[in-house]
């Protein structure tokens, strides 16, 4: 029986702190310090083939795309981030004020629908917003043609959207930039109206198709191939609206370098490597998206990219990182 | 006396909040070797007088001194005061042996076999606590504090958890061990029979002031007033018109120990009555209105001119309820005001 | 009475130790920097904006919101607990031990895996269909949220009712049949009202979590504080109205905190009286056994069998290659920072519970108070703000284990205050006061006497903190050094671009890890004084 039991523990919680303080900074300086708000699962190959190309180490650092951006904002000119690889451009334009100015010609590597006119982040792949559907329950006749149409009486209750996904956002975004705030205002109270189904992101939604909860779901383009690909009865195809509809979108996830880091050389490297093509095939494949560079073959399962060029609205992709109009447009009809 | 005293209580006051003190005023001393129980109704401020002497609580007022050193201030632990809890508080997680070291100066095993040896509990050194009976557990808690070697042992109500049956004889064997180790004793009790089997001297205690204190018998034969002599076993408690060093009660005249005029309380205890039956042309003080038998001895309830007045007797004829009797009080009886 | 004068001592206990006051204070701190910082955030405003925030009648709805989930998560979670911790310790049911740990284990299920387990009871990739050919309705909103909810969180009304159970002398029962009362009314006015403080604690436990959790409710598309927060930082990085949201939280926190003290208020929960506590003759159950059974059959299935089955049923679609060593790292870490983050936590705690318990006051009860408003904090809203006062004040230290670890430890305190708290209301003063008649000063009669009989329930409490601290997220991504991986973000790593696939071994070894020291809970919890002593 020890008679001393308190100092023993006393003894040892000091010795706990002192490790846990002394192991937080480990990460040497020439490190390369990447936030990503994109899956390790897609990421860490990736990472793993650079550090053996180049020789730079890196620490990557997980988690999702608006907790990253919300710490990246706490942070400011603190960061110990040297990169940020986002899920959307809507995060990426809330963060422009932290980004550093990425080289003139940076931007000009990617094909022009992908490009930021800022030049303060470079996308590393394309999705496009389509509509979903459940091939039990819709006639290809009966699908609209425009995004507009799905106000109408017969799809009443229907529809499914997720008013809090990045992805929407940057949609409606785009229609105000298109059509004026009143029309994307008279959209969003139409749909409400039309008893539109509220859920939390884009794979829910595909899941609600096929469950038979609702018909139609506003999604992106790259989230039914990876259902098909494991099962090719799955119950749900997806379409565009005619050419030139805002519904046909050209969204980006992309890259940025944070202005505080002091590792900008190797950062620009990890962004060629993203861009270069070994790596856009492999997020094509991987992550059924489209290739930002000329000279990709994209995903089987995916349009060409001359279509999607064909069909795709004429947006201004930078404008779409001014939320804050959307978000008190979304608050106003009660979405947020 | 003292000059003598091992501990010495002095005013001591206690309030909780407002309202009555749970103490007021209590002086009182104990010397070495001797036996105090504390006497008094539950609530009547004795356990709290016990903790402002073991240190657990801190007195408003007052002072405490061990050997004529004020230790009112001190933290328990260095106030070389034992303390027995009515629950023994034995340790759960220790053994008996490991407990009986907790506190002692020598903590060689030898010390422990020492200590369980005066309470002939030696075999059961490597025993946990709840292996043992209620009465071993106590005696393990007064060989725990023994060993600690106080100058003053406190005992909260020591007896109170025994079977009536273990409780007589653990007593005895208790008292004599206490004897002997020539330590003061201060124990705290509601059990009348108890305190005056027990202790030296009695301290009766109400509403946190003390009544009465001295030797047991003293307090017994003599009671302060009709509280202390109520509380202490069973007794008569009447009045009378005393002149001089005689009184006329319901009893007739009774002696008084001390003169005294005008009206006073009495109290007789039922063992100083003598009863028996009244002849024919004698006139009764009473008849006897119920019998109770217990055995070695009897009590009769006596109805005299609408006092109910208890008389216990050894030997002798049973008289049988409704007899007229007539009743002797046996000595002189101390009157209080 | 005012001509008594009393001196200067009077009345006063000794004052607490130094050693005490410092934890206490370090607690405060600690649980106070959330709100700090939140409030310098919600200010930030323009006052137009900010009243625009305040006033909206969105706000209204999400508290009517939070108000039921909670309501009914501790409606739901007290249906089950209740009669499974009377079971266990007052029937003779069989494998009361079994059900035990069957009860004390979904605490191993993480809320995500929760209720994707509900979601994939349903859909059309759901067992539901694929087994039984039948498509359920959806649990969605309101009775999604809350059985989910429910279904992970019971564990701790359960564990607490249990203890309280345990704790309560059966002579009371005894004492009140024997004065002529049925059992339905012993039970009403004799046992519910002695396990009221338990219960009270338990849901105070379960409500402030179920306040702050957003990982089952973002899935279940129920609208409430702790999703609107999430949604502004996520979707509008917005800070300000997150902020204001969050502080809108605490004050609800701030709510239940003040209820459950006016609640408990004045009430003692130890047993009075001396002697051994005699065991319990068990309640004969006769026919009742099937339906207990049959009760916990459901129970079991609904909290462990589905999280199991839609792990199982992702793995069937195909299980992704599992990196063993990243797996065996990512279990390591957790396990060592789960393991500083308990032994910390508890020796934070036992001086908070020491001061309410022993020099109780406003301070010692304003510590208790800030601890849980620490527990309720919003962890996103807690991890913002120690990135922002580490940044300001201890830059050096910003993304080190410290900081992690400090801020579990604040968050996770709350939890271990319970199961000490009754611990040493059990074991009293008295073993205490005789070691100090003895001659051990304060310091050392606490540590060899009292100490040893709470190592049961210290080790209890830690483990507690211990698997909350491996299921943790969002602080673990925002404050963990780079490159620092648990199990928990290498689990949710992989549902981010919805590989549910790939995600559910490594979800699988959370509970598989967790469930073991669920396990060891049980064997520690409890002054089980014989096998505190000689374990």
């Amino acid at each position: 029986m020890t008679f001393a039991p308190g100092n023993l523990i006393a003894g040892r919680f000091a010795a706990g702190i002192a490790l846990a303080l002394g192991l937080g900074q480990m990460a040497a300086a020439d490190t390369l310090t990447i936030y990503s708000g994109r899956g390790e699962a897609l990421v860490a190959p990736l990472i793993a083939q650079f550090e053996a190309e180049t020789g730079i180490k890196t620490d990557v650092r997980y988690g999702s795309t608006s907790e990253m951006a919300a710490l990246l904002q706490e942070e400011g000119t603190n960061s110990p981030a040297d990169l940020f690889w986002a899920q959307d451009a809507g995060a990426l334009g809330a963060l422009a004020p932290v980004f550093a100015a990425l080289p003139a010609t940076e931007n000009e590597k990617v094909l022009e629908v992908f490009r930021d006119p800022s030049n303060k982040w470079v996308a590393t792949s394309g999705r496009t917003r389509v509509l979903v559907y459940s091939t039990e329950r819709v006639e290809p006749a009966n699908l609209p043609a425009k995004i507009t149409d799905l106000t109408d009486a017969k799809y009443k209750g229907r529809v499914s959207w997720a008013p809090t996904n990045g992805g929407f956002q940057a949609f409606v975004t785009a229609f105000r930039l298109t059509h004026g705030d009143e029309a994307a205002k008279a959209w969003l109270e139409g749909m409400i109206a039309n008893d539109a189904k509220v859920y939390k992101n884009n794979g829910t939604q595909i899941d609600a198709v096929a469950a038979g909860e609702v018909d139609f779901a506003l999604v992106n383009n790259y989230y039914l191939g990876r259902y098909t690909a494991k099962d090719a009865e799955f119950p749900v195809d997806q379409t565009n609206f005619e050419a030139g509809d805002i519904g046909n979108l050209v969204l980006v996830a992309g890259v940025g370098i944070v202005e505080a880091s002091d590792n900008k050389e190797n950062a620009q490297k990890f962004i060629d490597y993203l861009l270069s093509p070994a790596a856009q095939q492999f997020i094509s494949l991987q992550g059924y998206e489209y290739p930002v560079t000329p000279g990709v073959i994209p995903h089987a399962t995916l349009e060409s990219l001359d279509a999607v060029q064909a069909i795709s609205p004429k947006v201004d992709v930078n404008q779409i990182g001014d939320l804050e109009g959307t978000l008190a447009l979304l608050r106003e009809v009660g979405l947020l | 006396m003292s000059s003598a005293a091992l501990l010495e209580l002095r005013q001591l006051s206690r309030r909780f909040g407002p309202g009555q003190a749970a103490v007021e005023d209590l002086s009182l001393d104990l010397s070495a070797g001797e036996i105090l129980a504390l006497i008094g109704p539950s609530g009547c401020g004795k356990t709290t007088t016990l903790r402002m002497v073991a240190g657990f609580e801190t007195p408003d007022q007052g002072a405490v001194r061990l050997s004529g050193r004020d230790i009112t201030a001190l933290a328990p632990e260095r106030r070389g005061i034992g303390m027995v809890f009515q629950d023994y508080a034995l340790f759960p997680h220790m053994t008996v042996a490991q407990n009986v070291l907790f506190g002692a100066v020598d903590r060689a095993p030898a010390t422990a076999a020492r200590y369980l040896e005066m309470v002939g509990l030696v075999d059961y050194a490597g025993r946990y606590p709840d292996e043992l009976s209620g009465g071993q557990q106590q005696r393990v808690a007064l060989a725990r504090t023994f060993a600690a070697g106080p100058g003053v042992i406190l005992l909260d109500e020591p007896f109170s958890n025994l079977d009536a049956s273990l409780r007589a004889r653990t007593r005895r064997e208790i008292r004599a061990l206490l004897k002997a180790t020539g330590i003061g004793i201060l124990f705290v009790t509601h059990d009348q029979e108890e305190a005056l089997s027990f202790a030296d001297r009695v301290a009766v205690m109400e509403n946190g002031r003390l009544l009465q204190c001295g030797p047991a018998a003293e307090v017994y034969d003599r009671p302060a007033n009709a509280f202390v002599a109520g509380f202490l076993g069973r007794t008569n408690l009447i009045t009378g018109d005393a002149s001089g060093e005689t009184c006329d009660t319901v009893l007739g005249q009774i002696t008084l120990e001390h003169p005294a005029s005008g009206q006073v309380g009495l109290s007789v205890r039922p063992e100083r009555i003598a009863i028996r039956a009244a002849e024919a042309r004698e006139t009764p003080q009473g008849r006897i209105s119920a019998v109770e038998f217990k055995g070695h001895d009897l009590t009769y309830w006596v109805s005299c001119q609408g006092v109910e007045i208890q008389v216990d007797q050894m030997g002798g004829p049973r008289l049988m309820e409704g007899a007229p009797v007539v009743l002797t009080v046996a000595g002189a009886v101390a009157a209080f005001g | 009475m005012t001509g008594i004068a009393t001196s200067g001592r009077a009345g006063r206990r000794p004052r607490p130790q130094l050693a005490l006051l410092l934890a206490a204070g370090l607690v405060g701190v600690g649980t106070c920097l959330p709100a700090l910082y939140l409030v310098i955030r919600a200010f930030g405003a323009e006052p137009a904006q900010l009243a625009e925030i305040v006033f909206r009648a969105r706000n209204l709805m999400l508290l009517g919101n939070t108000l039921a989930l909670v309501a009914l998560v501790l409606a739901i979670g007290t249906l089950i607990a209740l009669p499974m911790a009377w079971l266990v310790t007052r029937s003779d049911l069989r494998a009361r031990g079994l059900v035990t740990f069957l009860m004390a284990l979904p605490l191993a299920v993480p809320g995500y895996v929760m209720a994707y387990a509900l979601l994939g009871l349903s859909g059309y990739y759901g067992f539901a269909r694929e087994w039984f050919g039948v498509s359920l309705p959806p649990l969605h909103g309101l009775w999604g949220a809350a059985l989910s909810l429910s279904l992970y969180t019971f564990p701790y009304i359960f564990l607490n009712l249990r203890a309280a159970f345990l704790g309560m002398d059966p002579g009371l029962e005894e004492s009140a049949a024997s004065l002529g009362r049925g059992r339905a009314e012993v039970m009403r006015h004799v046992v519910l009202p002695q396990l009221k403080p338990a219960l009270i604690s338990a849901w105070l436990v379960v409500g402030l979590y179920v306040i702050g959790d957003f990982g089952a409710i973002a899935l279940m598309r129920y609208e409430v504080f702790s999703y609107a927060i999430y949604t502004q930082y996520a979707g509008a990085f917005d800070r300000t109205y997150a902020a204001w949201l969050s502080l809108m939280l605490l004050g609800v926190a701030a709510l239940a905190l003040f209820a459950q003290a006016r609640l408990t208020r004045s009430r003692r929960f130890a047993r009075v009286g001396t002697g051994v506590q005699r065991r319990v003759r068990p309640v004969r159950l006769g026919y009742w056994a099937v339906a207990a059974w049959g009760w916990i059959l459901l129970v079991s299935l609904a909290a462990l069998g589905l999280p199991l089955a839609v792990l199982g049923h992702w793995m069937r679609r195909g299980i992704g290659e599992i990196d063993w060593a990243m797996l065996a790292q990512a279990a390591v870490n957790s396990g060592i920072a789960g393991a500083v983050v308990a032994v910390l936590t508890v020796a934070l705690a036992l001086p908070v519970v020491l001061l309410t318990l022993r020099w109780p006051g406003r301070f010692a009860s304003l510590t208790d108070r800030l601890a849980w408003m620490g527990y309720a904090t919003p962890p996103l809203a807690f991890g913002l703000a120690m990135v922002f006062f580490t940044l300001a004040v201890i830059p050096f230290a910003y993304q080190s284990h410290g900081v992690l670890i400090f801020a579990w430890v604040m968050t996770f305190l709350a939890l271990a205050l319970g199961p000490l708290r009754l611990a040493l209301m059990q074991i009293g003063m008295r073993p205490e006061e005789a070691a100090r008649a003895l001659g051990a000063g304060p310091g050392a009669a606490f540590a060899r006497v009292t100490a040893p009989q709470l190592k049961g329930p210290m080790v209890a409490a830690g483990l507690l903190v211990f698997i909350a601290v491996v299921k943790e997220l969002p602080l673990n991504w925002m404050l963990a050094p780079t490159g620092w991986r648990s199990l928990s973000t290498t689990v949710f790593g992989r549902t981010v671009e919805g590989m549910m696939t790939e995600a559910a071994p490594y979800a699988l070894a959370i509970i598989v890890f967790s469930a073991f020291f669920v396990g060891l809970i049980l064997k520690y919890e409890g002054v089980d004084r014989k096998e505190s002593g000689r374990g």
